[in-house]
């Protein structure tokens, strides 16, 4: 069949069509919520029999080709904060090296594939949870009071925290002025658990840089894209370097779909309120959530799996 | 003469044996003459699998097994078990002696099966050669080998095929048989061996085995070899056509919408 494609790091074939599928609408999320989408792809990739560890590793590169056509269109609408996201792409760094530390000890302890699991759970559940409830709430607001949303008038302490550090810095495009060991701070936190996770982290970043960093929603979309963009490079070339995961077919095609996709989510994304796109995002980070918790309760079809899925 | 009783000795074990073998005794003669096509088995780009004819010649009344063999090497898995009521991965097994791919058909229909009335063949002998190590606690060995056989056939890899061989006369002392096998896609590439086995009153008469030989070709041999040796070339390569993808399109989008929305669309 000449719609089966073969992938010669997976070593074995799946129809293009439904790779194609996966990319174009996986892309279009990643247009839309300014998130790499690796949290949804990952898993979407695993089900159609991919194995875990090349479909971690090859998602990296199609979230670069996504981020990339994605961070390309904000920039265009001037949705990207440079500044702050050259600060929060030294944080990913940092923590993505703590982080790869942590599941060293963990391998050497047998339990990692356990806790990383549960640290998907407990992320996906807290940030959907969360985003959720806060943009439920900020509808329900009189229409004068949700023009205001980027900037509430009470002040956090996290808010307060981040004013208190050292270093005081304008970011102009942002329109915030904060320590920027703060965005280091959030960048090396969020930077930990997508290395433990596998993933470029968008779905934890983005809520992050909107209720700690007090960043516009618009901007927050178009910068996480752009540091994305080199993190996940980075991961890419260390997976293809250490593990040899990477496959190129499987990510041409992903690639190809998604930044197409990529393009029609961030045109549509301006259509909608922030607040209608955070609910979206909420439920999607929530479905998936689901997904992960329902095959930790649910007997398995196998009672033995290829160590890796190799 | 010492030479000549020794010859006369000789010829008359042979005849003896040939008179204690009965029916099959004659049949010796037959050959196999194996076949099988395709060989090789090439995977390319749009690879969906193959389907591997088995055809030979074989003694007339004699049953016959097929079997496709991969090779045999030791294979790491991961048992799942209950953890705090979580399904989660509890432990480590290694399966040692076990081929990469087991496939098995024959002209009986009660053969290869359990209770099969000879164990020679089919999952039962393949039982007696694969053993497991690991930390897995109250888990027997022919637990795990039913375990892993289920996993096995979920990927294609292993099957067995009772009364799959077709037996159609081919002459006065030999019949046709015939046989197919799906190769599915997840097959290694490597070489395989194709054997047949006949089998009269329970004693193989004769057996032939043929080496198959699976091997990627064009892009996907290409690509393949270029992960494997040159892989730091390959990661950036992989990043750089990421990145020129997404470029390519932003810039083609670009072209074909004019910007009308404003900067900022929220």
């Amino acid at each position: 069949m000449i719609w089966e494609v073969y992938l010669p790091i997976a070593r074995h074939s799946v129809n293009i069509l439904l790779l194609l599928g996966l990319g174009g609408g996986v892309g279009f999320f990643s247009g839309l919520f300014g998130v790499g989408g690796g949290f949804l792809m990952t898993p979407l990739l695993i089900m159609a029999g991919i194995p875990p560890t090349v479909a971690a590793a090859s998602d990296s590169d199609q979230i670069v080709a996504a981020a990339t056509s994605g961070a390309f269109a904000h920039y265009r609408m001037g949705n990207v904060d440079i500044k702050m996201g050259i600060i929060l792409l030294g944080g990913t760094f940092a923590g993505g090296t703590v982080g790869v530390e942590i599941i060293k000890v963990l391998r050497g302890l047998g339990d990692a594939d356990f806790f990383i699991k549960i640290t998907y759970v407990v992320m996906l559940g807290i940030v959907g949870c969360f985003m959720l409830v806060e943009s439920l709430q900020s509808l329900r607001k009189k229409p004068d009071e949700s023009e205001i949303v980027d900037e509430p008038l009470k002040v956090p302490p996290y808010v307060r925290l981040g004013k208190a550090l050292p270093w005081q810095m304008n970011f102009e495009k942002s329109e915030v002025s904060i320590s920027p060991l703060m965005p280091f701070a959030v960048g090396g936190f969020v930077g930990t658990l997508a290395a433990i996770m596998g993933l470029g982290g968008g779905f934890i970043m983005v809520p992050l840089m909107f209720y700690l960093l007090r960043m516009p929603m618009h901007l927050v979309v178009g910068t996480n894209l752009f540091q994305e963009v080199f993190l996940c490079a980075n991961v890419t070339v260390m997976q293809a370097a250490t593990n040899h995961v990477v496959d190129l077919v499987l990510a041409l095609t992903l690639l190809l779909a998604s930044s197409v996709g990529a393009q029609f989510g961030a045109r549509f994304s301006a259509r909608l309120r922030a607040e209608q796109l955070r609910i979206l995002l909420a439920i999607v980070v929530l479905l998936v959530m689901m997904k992960i918790f329902l095959g930790l309760i649910l007997s398995p079809e196998f009672m033995l799996d290829v160590k890796g899925g190799l | 003469m010492p030479n000549g009783f020794r010859i006369m000795r000789w010829i008359l074990v042979m005849l003896g044996a040939l008179l204690l073998q009965g029916p099959f005794s004659l049949l010796h003669a037959v050959s196999i003459d194996l076949r099988v096509t395709p060989d090789p088995i090439q995977i390319g780009s749009f690879f969906s699998g193959a389907k591997l004819m088995v055809s030979a010649e074989v003694p007339k009344g004699a049953e016959v097994v097929i079997k496709v063999i991969g090779k045999v090497s030791e294979q790491e898995l991961m048992r799942k078990g209950k953890r705090w009521d979580l399904w989660m991965n509890v432990g480590e097994v290694d399966v040692e002696n076990a081929p990469g791919m087991y496939l098995a058909a024959s002209s009986n229909p009660k053969s290869l099966l359990p209770p099969a009335a000879d164990s020679s063949w089919g999952y039962e002998a393949l039982a007696e050669k694969v053993s497991f190590k690991g930390r897995v606690k109250a888990v027997t060995s022919s637990e795990l080998f039913r375990e892993f056989v289920r996993l096995k056939e979920g990927q294609g890899l292993y099957g067995v095929y009772p009364g799959e061989v077709k037996l159609s006369p081919a002459g006065d002392d030999h019949d046709l048989a015939e046989t197919s096998f799906w190769l599915p896609t997840r097959i290694a590439p490597g070489t395989y061996q194709v054997c047949l086995t006949a089998v009269g009153k329970g004693q193989t008469v004769q057996q032939q085995c043929l080496p198959l030989e699976v091997a990627m070709v064009g892009f996907p041999a290409f690509l393949s070899s270029l992960a494997r040796d040159s892989e730091v070339l390959y990661g950036f390569f992989a990043v750089a056509l990421a990145m020129a993808t997404g470029l390519l399109t932003g810039v083609i989008f670009k072209k074909k919408r004019s910007l009308a929305e404003p900067p900022g669309g929220h």
